[in-house]
């Protein structure tokens, strides 16, 4: 396992540096910050000045590799845009984004699993047709959307949350469920057919045959066999709503998370800031893909670390 | 085993989480009586949190006033007053600092910190006297030391601000006594008292620390409190603030850049005050304001040049005549756009020109004109913008389908924004037609006729002319009537030559609750001390 690890972890370490080098490359390709920090008539000679400022005018290797040796030790520069270091910019912005999607997420994956055990016990009936319509309903409605219908809904027709920011729980909610809404939905259809093929095993018809409860061979012996593929697919959707669902539901709901942050750094063509995010997030990503990995042999001994790598 | 059980449990727990979602009300209903204490204690924070948000009538003992919610698109990226060229920075700050020059809310000048707007002694100097009795929010006293320091400190180089460019001839100030300072320039320049609406006096101690961008230190009638970044920076009136108490002594300016979002929080009664709201949603909010005059200037510019597919007169007034101004002020802007008046310059900017007429809508002459200029069936290449000012894509869009009417075809390009700009600056290669968002926050003709009208403009797209040397002179022209009319006669040469096509300008829009009563000020800004709550 310790080797196991090892070689996961610079695997992972190149990858984010491979992130890192294709955004840095991207951002300075796409883009002049310095045409929208300035006015629409600013003088060529104050365009030039500035871009002195910033360091952009020099070649983009040589500023490539400054940037290299900078963010070795942890120094991703300062923010175009806020004029501080953009590390700390990103780290104050880690923490409501990690409760948004932990709250997200967990909403997602436990109404997908049950809702994906109890149709998957009796697909085909009216339970299960409502499960799947409403698991469709969830992976195929744009969030953007869903999100602004809730606080039209919820919190200007009903009353009941405020219509964005952060405070207490209540306003955490509306972005939570958002959030949550595709999770819900893939999980829930994975985690159905996972149990209709698991339902239909031997080592089920046997239990069932030696008298086991309906409940028992529901809740222990078909649940783990489907939990690999549920993991599987949880792994990739917490992926998908830290570095794209939060970037849309943290805009809409005005939550002051990384995801708002990014799209307010690329609106401003904040380079460095971008970088920042999506250095911080590619890390994210990275371990969440390590843990999810772990957690197969975990679940299911036949899954060997040097096989899974 | 034990495993298993867990996760039986676990599941219990999720039926139970579903059962509570199935029915919120219920849940928080039967939440309550069960924990008595609890509901009280979690609330007092939550309203203490945010008080403006969830509108408690009394949530101190003593309250000095009200407390309003203002909703902001952008958030600024630093509150030093000096460091960003930024909409948000203005608006919080222009109710934190004080200026030596102010505007009313016609946009007239008038004196700020300063006796009067500004003497001029000599070629090169500017002399204020700065009004006895005003301090920091931290007891630095505002005297000819505070101005000194805030002109140095925005122009020096290694500061790298972007609001330099904003002070133009600026080369340095110096302390004259106690209250008064002169301020130097590199050569003769009228706009000082214009150029001084947009410095901002900071206290030399405070300004020099290194966090002074998120703990701003003014003199103005609205102290700093704290700024959340990513929510909200709010402000409270400071009580020795000299003159009667504002009706608003606490004010919350929220972050919310999704338009939705931003007007729901109007709709649900959180927010008082918004920003930028769309014409069409006029009618869904208690209240809608605008700016009494246009701030951004909405035109097509021409290649006059010679050698340009448009370098004929005749085109380029063709062009003018073909295009419904009204009808684009009217619908595509739902009534808020006022027609330019056959030039850039707004009525209120210093340099307007009266006795200029806009084009009017003729399509028929347009055709006639083309047919003497030989140019029926003219192909020309019309560059714009998406996402930049309010229906900039469909303005352009409009132009294209009124100039196609008359028989010219348009072909519209819209490129990546930093490629936009290049193409407007390019010196050598001049667009057929581009369409611009103009706005010029100095409401000065001086920067708008250097841009546009001068040859050697960052973006003039005509060949030299004596307006050239008109702008030239009006830039050292210390006397007010004879640069007045070296602006008006380089607008008369503009309209003459039909180096434009002048569409429309658009005021700042906003919407509100009607528990303020407030009116839009002519340079857009928010002046906390002009609202009032009932």
């Amino acid at each position: 396992m310790g080797r196991y690890l090892l070689k996961r972890l610079s695997q992972a370490v190149l990858v984010v540096i491979s992130v890192m080098v294709v955004v840095f490359v991207v951002t300075r390709l796409i883009g002049d910050p310095v045409a929208v920090m300035l006015p629409l008539e600013a003088t060529e000679e104050n365009r030039a000045l500035l871009e002195a400022q910033l360091g952009l005018d020099r070649p983009i290797l040589a500023q490539l590799g400054d940037y290299v040796v900078d963010a070795v030790r942890f120094d991703l520069g300062d923010s175009l845009w806020q004029r501080r270091p953009a590390i700390d910019v990103v780290l104050e912005r880690l923490p409501p984004t990690l409760l948004l999607v932990a709250a997200g997420f967990a909403f997602g994956v436990l109404l997908g699993v049950v809702i994906g055990v109890v149709s998957g016990m009796r697909p085909g009936g009216w339970v299960d047709r409502a499960a799947v319509t409403f698991g469709l309903l969830g992976v195929s409605l744009p969030q953007f959307w869903i999100g602004l219908v809730f606080i039209v809904f919820f919190s200007v027709g009903l009353g009941w949350f405020p219509t964005s920011g952060s405070g207490g729980i209540e306003y955490l909610v509306l972005p939570a469920v958002v959030l949550g809404l595709p999770v819900v939905g893939r999980i829930a259809l994975v985690t159905r057919s996972s149990m209709i093929d698991e339902l239909n095993t031997q080592h089920v018809k046997d239990a069932t045959a030696r008298g086991v409860s309906r409940a028992r061979i529901v809740m222990v012996h078909a649940l783990k066999g489907a939990g690999i593929a549920t993991i599987t697919i949880a792994g990739w959707e917490l992926i998908g709503v830290l570095a794209g669902g939060a970037v849309v539901v943290e805009t809409v709901y005005a939550w002051p998370g990384i995801g708002f942050t990014a799209m307010q750094a690329i609106e401003r063509h904040d380079i460095i800031l971008v970088q920042a995010v999506v250095f911080v997030v590619a890390i994210m990503v990275v371990t969440i893909n390590i843990i999810v990995d772990i957690a197969y042999t975990m679940l299911d001994p036949r899954v060997k670390f040097d096989r899974v790598s | 085993m034990t495993r298993h059980r867990r996760f039986v449990g676990l599941l219990a727990v999720v039926a139970l989480l579903l059962a509570a979602c199935g029915d919120d009300e219920a849940a928080t209903t039967t939440e309550a009586p069960a924990t008595t204490q609890a509901p009280a204690t979690t609330a007092a924070p939550a309203t203490t949190a945010a008080p403006a948000t969830t509108a408690a009538p009394e949530p101190e003992p003593e309250p000095m006033g009200a407390s309003i919610v203002i909703g902001l698109g952008t958030e600024p990226g630093s509150l030093d007053p000096q460091a960003v060229d930024q909409f948000a920075m203005f608006t919080i700050n222009d109710n934190v600092f004080h200026k030596l020059v102010s505007r009313n809310a016609a946009g007239d000048l008038v004196p700020g910190a300063a006796t009067d707007t500004g003497t001029p002694i000599g070629d090169t100097t500017w002399q204020y006297t700065v009004r006895e009795g005003i301090t920091f929010h931290n007891g630095e006293p505002l005297n000819a030391d505070a101005v000194v320091h805030s002109v140095l400190r925005i122009i020096d180089p290694d500061y790298a601000t972007p609001l330099k460019d904003n002070l133009g001839t600026v080369v340095g100030a110096e302390k004259v006594d106690e209250h008064t300072v002169n301020i130097l320039t590199s050569g003769p320049d009228p706009l000082i008292p214009t150029r001084m609406t947009l410095l901002y006096l900071v206290p030399p101690e405070a300004s020099q620390s290194e966090d002074f961008g998120d703990n701003p230190v003014g003199s103005g009638p609205y102290k700093f409190v704290s700024w959340e970044r990513g929510i909200s920076v709010e402000l409270e009136a400071d009580p020795d603030y000299p003159g009667p108490a504002p009706s608003v002594s606490n004010v919350r300016f929220l972050f919310i850049e999704e338009y939705g979002t931003r007007l729901a929080g109007v709709l649900n009664d959180e927010i008082d005050l918004m920003v930028d709201l769309l014409p069409e949603d006029n009618a869904r909010v208690d209240q809608a304001w605008s700016t009494p005059t246009g701030l951004k200037q909405f035109i097509v510019s021409l290649n006059a040049r010679a050698g340009s597919p448009v370098e004929d007169v005749r085109i380029r007034q063709a062009l003018n005549y073909a295009v419904d101004k009204e009808a684009i002020a009217e619908s595509l802007f739902s009534g808020i756009g006022e027609i330019l008046q056959g030039q850039m310059l707004n009525p209120n900017w210093f340099g307007f020109n009266p006795d200029i007429d806009p084009f009017p809508y003729d399509p028929d002459r347009a055709r006639e004109l083309l047919a003497e200029a030989g140019a029926e069936g003219l192909e020309i290449q019309l560059v714009s913008l998406v996402g930049n000012s309010l229906l900039d894509k469909e303005t352009t869009e409009v132009v294209a389908g009124y100039w196609a009417e008359v028989g010219v075809n348009a072909e519209i390009f819209i490129p990546e924004f930093s490629e936009y700009i290049d193409r407007l600056i390019d010196r050598e290669n001049r667009p057929d037609a581009i369409f611009v968002p103009h706005d010029n926050i100095l409401f000065d003709g001086d920067r708008t006729l250097s841009a546009y009208y001068h040859s050697q403009g960052c973006c003039g797209s005509m060949d030299p002319s004596e307006a050239d040397d008109w702008i030239d002179a009006g830039r050292t022209e210390i006397d007010l009537d004879a640069r007045l009319k070296l602006y008006q006669d380089v607008g008369q040469a503009g309209h003459d030559g039909a180096w434009y096509v002048w569409l429309i300008s658009i005021p700042n829009v906003y919407g509100g609750t009607d528990r303020i009563d407030w009116s839009a000020r002519a340079d857009g800004l928010i002046h906390v001390t002009d609202i009032t709550v009932s």
